[in-house]
């Protein structure tokens, strides 16, 4: 290390090292902004082809193996990105919190969806929860706080649903408005905290 | 309190290892032994030892776990370190106001 002494100069050396933290303790938000912009865009269209009739019902159900993809692609890219940082106490909950969310996620739409059109109203309720936990989770075991809410947002979708039993044409547009929100933002938060 | 007052500034804290060990660690809040020992350029030993020192004083909380076969520590800026540390350049700044 530097050899540092109390003069005005060391203030830079240690204004440096609290960078180099921060910068080892940033997420790539990549991964949850190109997902979250690319599922909400998926869902808004599908909002426009159901209620103005554009495409056939079983081309517009395609978002949700989209989702179940783009969420396991996405996982791959952070694992990647990620790198020897793996070993961070921030990238290790964050990969495991939405790693599980992910597997959960699959798991149920094999279980519910296998050889019939996927049930959109599942989809929903366990996307929100899956989610929602994950973040959550970051946010109460990493110094990611304010991950918390996105968390409290997505279950508070997910609290909807459950209450709702049902899912019409404009919950494509609700849960389009989340993945802008609570997933496209997010990343974007990070992106931001990463290059500053 | 004169404006700089010497007897002041936190004797744990003015060490530079431990000194930059608390830097790093305001802006990761969080790390590991490993992370720390590389970005600072330090032996396990000096590292170690520093780490004792800091937690004893409740700056830092140290938790071990294990990653695989792995033993991993990791080192947690404490909400006291995190006041101690603001305080303790709040103090230097005083001395140098341009900074």
């Amino acid at each position: 290390m530097k050899r540092m002494m109390i003069l005005p100069e060391d203030f830079k050396a240690l204004h440096a090292l609290v960078d180099a933290g921060r910068r080892a303790a940033a997420l790539d938000g990549r991964h949850l902004l190109i997902f979250g912009a690319l599922t909400a865009a998926v869902l808004a269209l599908q909002y426009v082809a159901e209620t103005r009739d554009w495409l056939p019902s079983d081309v517009l159900w395609r978002w949700q193996p989209a989702v179940l993809i783009g969420f396991l692609v996405a996982m791959f890219m952070l694992r990647r990105g990620a790198g020897r940082r793996l070993g961070h106490p921030v990238a290790r909950a964050y990969v495991a919190s939405f790693g599980l969310a992910a597997t959960t996620i699959a798991l149920v739409m094999l279980a519910k969806g296998s050889g019939e059109r996927p049930d959109g109203y599942w989809t929903a309720v366990v996307v929100s929860c899956a989610i929602g936990s994950a973040y959550l989770f970051v946010g109460a075991v990493t110094p990611l706080r304010w991950m918390a809410l996105p968390g409290f947002g997505w279950l508070a979708l997910f609290v909807f649903y459950v209450d709702r039993q049902a899912v019409v044409p404009t919950d494509w547009l609700r849960l389009s408005m989340a993945f802008l929100l609570l997933m496209a933002l997010p990343g974007a938060v990070l992106i931001a905290r990463k290059s500053r | 309190m004169k404006p700089f007052d010497y007897r002041a500034l936190d004797e744990v804290l003015h060490g530079r290892v431990r000194l930059g060990i608390m830097a790093f660690l305001q802006g990761a809040r969080q790390s590991d032994f490993v992370e720390l020992r590389n970005a600072l350029e330090l032996t396990d030993g000096n590292l170690a030892a520093q780490l004792r020192k800091l937690e004893e004083n409740g700056h830092v909380r140290i938790t071990k776990g294990y990653m695989g076969k792995r033993t991993r520590m990791t080192v947690t800026l404490t909400e006291q370190g995190d006041a101690a540390m603001k305080a303790y350049l709040d103090r230097l700044r005083s001395l140098f106001p341009e900074n």
